[in-house]
């Protein structure tokens, strides 16, 4: 049951993480040369994750 | 085990190892935010030679960490069409199965040569990985393939197409082939594999750059799942290490966004590639140190 609920918390932590920072820094407008940044823009340094 | 610094991760303090961690998640958030890259790549190696944290425990944090950069990553490709889901379906699967295929061969080598070759290999797989992704991000990616694409040609079927691509007649069993292959190399070391995926789908594939970005971050999302539930299985996945990593990075990609505003796109490539050189170059003097060590 523990082993369970530590996956899970280890799947949707840096889930909620990595979606929430995004929504927040698009929320915030920032103008950067990718990534967060345009919000339309994709990183061009994406494919090296 | 002893980290580069002689700051060993059992030797820190419940406080002291969080704060380590949380530091080394301020570093990288930096270059989430500057780079726009996940740095799983970066963090495992780094988590083993800066706090001595055993490579099987980083690999399996790590792999948790590339969950979030890369599902961000593919919401937004996803959002602007940049995702060929028929590929991204197929090589997901073979991932998934390669990731816990890489999480056994890691529990393999590692009781099988012992905690310091193990190290050892693992260091060097790393240098090999990360001196390709320096000399991948200082020339920027490469086109795709002129003509028929290598799994067009390849005599193996059963064969598929792939509108969303405008290619047709690729072999089914390559792109499963490619994508257990690359999964696995990911699950051993504790990378979303993404660097691995690009010449795949580039050249072996045959689809377009930005397809290829979109698609390789939706296979490294679900192989990175496959593989977090693999070593969590095995109790090598460390919620304390994901937790200080995660609060670390928060503030750290924030101090990101705010330098990449300020830096010419060149210039941030280069010192991308700068970076990666000084990780390398940190992993060949502990390799040498343990090496010299083991005799």
């Amino acid at each position: 049951m523990w082993k369970a609920f530590e996956i899970l918390v280890l799947i949707l932590l840096p889930l909620g993480w990595g979606v929430g920072v995004e929504f927040l820094f698009e929320r915030a407008g920032r103008k950067r040369n990718g990534h967060f940044g345009k919000g339309q823009e994709p990183s061009p340094y994406d494919w090296v994750i | 085990m002893t980290g580069l610094f002689d700051a060993p991760a059992a030797y820190l303090g419940g406080v002291g190892l969080f704060l380590s961690l949380a530091g080394l998640g301020l570093g990288i958030g930096v270059l989430t935010g500057l780079f726009g890259v996940g740095g799983g790549f970066l963090i495992t190696p780094l988590l083993n030679v800066l706090l001595g944290i055993p490579y099987d425990v980083a690999v399996g944090s790590s792999l948790s960490l590339t969950i979030g950069t890369g599902a961000s990553g593919y919401r937004r490709h996803l959002r602007l069409g940049n995702v060929e889901e028929k590929t991204m379906l197929i090589l997901a699967g073979g991932a998934v199965c390669g990731m816990a295929l890489g999480a056994m061969l890691n529990e393999f080598v590692r009781r099988d040569l012992g905690v310091r070759d193990f190290t050892l290999i693992m260091h060097g797989l790393f240098i090999a990985i990360l001196l390709l992704t320096a000399l991948l991000v200082f020339r920027g990616p490469a086109g795709g393939p002129v003509g028929r694409s290598l799994l067009q040609r390849v005599g193996v079927g059963p064969r598929i197409d792939l509108p969303g691509a405008g290619l047709a007649g690729v072999s089914l069993p390559g792109m499963c082939a490619a994508g257990l292959v690359v999964g696995a190399v990911g699950g051993m070391m504790g990378i979303g594999g993404g660097v691995l995926y690009m010449p795949v789908l580039l050249l072996a594939v045959g689809l377009s750059v930005r397809q290829s970005v979109g698609t390789s971050l939706g296979v490294v999302t679900f192989g990175s799942v496959a593989g977090t539930v693999a070593y969590c299985l095995q109790g090598k996945a460390s919620l304390l290490v994901v937790v200080a990593l995660l609060s670390g990075s928060t503030l750290g990609a924030q101090t990101g966004a705010y330098l990449c505003q300020r830096l010419h796109a060149t210039r941030i490539r280069r010192y991308f590639s700068l970076l990666v050189v000084v990780v390398v170059v940190l992993l060949i003097v502990d390799f040498i140190r343990k090496l010299g060590a083991a005799h």
